[in-house]
């Protein structure tokens, strides 16, 4: 399989994994464009005896960690599909899980959110994914323990605490 | 309650540890330790199964994005997945290494909206045609060849028919756009697709009426044919002086521009691919 396709069947995970990152559909196509971009630039530097979702999802990820350096102040911008009503799954309960997964994982500092995304969808080793991720595999170990507390616990909360917790008080 | 992040004394088990476990990356021997504990302390297997179920929720939340087709043209943003997934087809054939070139030049789409609305108007033969650029083996044929004055910079038109009769236009600039790079960049969003390139000190920008896949298979094989060896490689052929046998009376190079004798013929002075 040539070096395009393999990464051709790589883009439906990297999609995944930058809108779960980004929270953002239109910010992960372009963050998933700049990294086939540059991995097709970079060409030269994958071995072929490497793995090739290693490296973009590597790429990916400090793509993701570059913009948000160079960009601190987060610009909001509307979605494509703002104004349109959010499609409700038969199974509510479900649906309203989805949704809560969703919203806990803002709670998250950016590199829990990473480490457990990455380990959560794509499942790879802990090797692989330290190495993805540019960590030890203990910090990866550390990182995806509190992620998962929190969430954890965020899950456990009332909701009614919830929604309280998000009013803060303004002098 | 266990705490966090510290192995419990009493249970020897660590947050970390059930992390572990619930991901299958902990080696045997800790595995077994840990399923020990489990079995001896249901809450330890609660959390498992909420961090599963946590997960499983995110899953199923992500997943309709796995489940897009990736090919999806949406008009109002320039960066989308068609160009991302030309450009990997356009990569499949491109060999040539990335150009980093100095200067300065027009942003590419301001560089693209010139030359399409160069392109829409009606293909009129230039008086000027001093022969066009050849691309043998490409089944084109020229029609026409003309500098254009756009925002203040020479463009060369190249106009061509395919072999089934579409039309395309090939221009050419001197300067190099804003963004420096040897990248195929496709613009699906446009009224007919285009695919820009840089290369040799010059832009070059192809635009036709044809799919998105079959200009881009143009665009890089005219890539390969002007990076070709010197001598074997496909440039402008300046007519004979005072002899305008290349161009007939309506401006149209002669048929034979578009075949095989090339090597044979000089090279316009000053091109350097």
């Amino acid at each position: 399989m040539s070096f395009e396709q393999q990464i051709c069947d790589q883009i439906p995970h990297l999609r995944r994994y930058a809108t779960a990152l980004c929270g953002d559909p239109g910010a992960a196509d372009d963050l998933v464009q700049d990294c086939l971009e540059r991995a097709l630039r970079k060409r030269h530097l994958w071995r072929p005896s490497g793995r090739l979702r290693s490296w973009l999802f590597r790429m990916l990820y400090r793509l993701y960690i570059n913009q948000r350096t160079s960009a601190p102040v987060r610009k909001e911008q509307p979605r494509a599909d703002a104004g349109l009503d959010q499609t409700v799954a038969a199974d509510q309960e479900d649906h309203v899980e989805c949704q809560q997964a969703l919203e806990a994982l803002d709670q998250l500092p950016t590199e829990q959110r990473a480490a457990l995304l990455l380990v959560a969808l794509e499942n790879p080793g802990y090797r692989e994914a330290a190495r993805i991720l540019g960590v030890r595999v203990g910090t990866l170990r550390s990182r995806l323990s509190r992620a998962r507390e929190t969430l954890r616990q965020e899950r456990d909360r009332p909701a009614v605490r919830r929604r309280t917790t998000a009013l803060k008080r303004v002098k | 309650m266990i705490s966090l992040g510290n192995r419990n004394a009493k249970h020897a088990v660590t947050d970390e540890e059930l992390s572990a476990f619930a991901d299958g990356q902990l080696p045997p021997h800790r595995a077994r330790r840990v399923a020990a504990e489990i079995r001896a302390h249901p809450r330890f297997a609660d959390r498992i199964y909420a961090y599963w179920r946590r997960e499983a929720a995110l899953w199923r939340a992500l997943d309709p994005v796995f489940q897009e087709s990736v090919p999806q043209i949406e008009a109002p943003r320039a960066r989308r997945w068609p160009a991302a997934a030309a450009l990997i087809v356009a990569a499949l054939l491109v060999t040539g290494g990335a150009l980093h070139m100095a200067g300065s030049g027009p942003a590419p789409a301001r560089f693209a909206d010139m030359v399409l609305q160069a392109y829409m108007q009606p293909a009129r033969a230039s008086g000027e045609v001093s022969g066009p650029r050849l691309f043998s083996g490409l089944g084109l044929q020229p029609l026409s060849q003309k500098q254009l004055q756009l925002a203040g910079r020479e463009i060369t038109e190249y106009r061509y028919h395919d072999a089934g009769s579409n039309r395309l236009a090939l221009y050419e600039m001197d300067h190099h756009t804003a963004i420096q790079d040897g990248w195929f960049h496709v613009m699906s969003d446009k009224s007919v697709p285009l695919v820009r390139w840089q290369q040799g000190g010059k832009s070059y920008l192809l635009v036709g009426d044809m799919e998105l896949a079959e200009l881009t298979r143009t665009a890089m094989a005219m890539q390969q044919k002007i990076s070709g060896p010197r001598g074997t490689s496909e440039q402008s052929v300046p007519a004979p002086t005072g002899a305008p046998s290349s161009a007939p009376a309506n401006g149209t190079p002669a048929p034979q521009d578009a075949g095989t004798s090339r090597s044979s013929r000089p090279a316009a002075a000053g091109n350097n691919f």
